[in-house]
């Protein structure tokens, strides 16, 4: 494998582990006012992702994955609201630890990442066409 | 006529292969930007790669070492800054167009002696 196809794989690496971040903050925001369905019950709780290197034996390229999907373990808010479904006996109902203001800036740095990666593959791909070009 | 200007073709495959290693442990970098606790890292430098590279038939990937110093670092201990790995990219890229078209000059400039 020559080293300008090693760039696509890394780029392309870390084009899905991104994907794969921007899919846990859409998650997190779209349950960001799901609460439990039975009285007392736990909310849903925010969801985190980490990221570990993975190094291809055979080529020593070092790439990245998806290392873990793990549970915020922060503490829920609560609303006093005795009328609603998941209130407790005291009237209190446990909402998300979701903070979309996090969420939001998590999903820009995503975003900004993505670029990063796909003008790496757009390197390699403008550098590649030029050592074509030499053969004509 | 002087044949001293083949060495261009050599120079310039050697900073060419330089280039493009150079280019993926950037590469590398930009993917592991937001993994903890990952180091940047760099390829040694082009006159080192061409000490180890004289007199030697195929020429092995540039070494890589870890990056001394960086625009940044986060928490977990990863120094890799986005914009710094982008800038030397784009660094890499215009030097890769360099030595692209020089070895196409040399190529030229050995038609033109040839008469075709």
């Amino acid at each position: 494998m020559d080293t300008l196809s090693s760039i696509g794989k890394i780029a392309s690496s870390g084009l899905r582990a991104q994907g794969e971040r921007m899919r846990v903050v859409s998650e997190n925001v779209a349950n960001a006012n799901s609460t439990a369905t039975e009285p007392g019950g736990d909310p849903y709780r925010r969801k985190v992702i980490s990221f570990s290197e993975l190094l291809e034996n055979s080529t020593g390229e070092s790439m990245v994955e998806v290392a873990d999907v793990t549970r915020d373990m922060t503490d829920f808010t609560v609303r006093y609201d005795p009328a609603h479904p998941a209130a407790d006996n005291d009237g209190y109902v446990k909402l998300p630890n979701v903070n979309p203001l996090i969420e939001m800036s998590n999903m820009r740095e995503a975003a900004r990442s993505y670029e990063a990666n796909m003008s790496m593959l757009e390197n390699a791909r403008s550098m590649r066409s030029q050592l074509i070009s030499l053969l004509e | 006529m002087n044949f001293e200007a083949t060495n261009l073709f050599e120079l310039a495959s050697h900073r060419l292969k330089w280039l493009t290693d150079r280019q993926k442990v950037i590469s590398e970098n930009i993917a592991n930007a937001d993994t903890a606790g990952y180091q940047a890292r760099e390829v040694e430098s082009f006159d080192d790669y061409l000490r180890a590279a004289d007199g030697v038939a195929v020429p092995q990937d540039a070494k890589v070492l870890e990056s001394e110093t960086t625009w940044s670092a986060d928490l977990s201990g990863n120094n890799v800054a986005l914009e710094e790995q982008l800038l030397l990219a784009g660094e890499t890229r215009g030097n890769h167009r360099v030595a692209s078209n020089l070895y196409r000059k040399a190529h030229e400039l050995m038609r033109a002696v040839a008469g075709s």
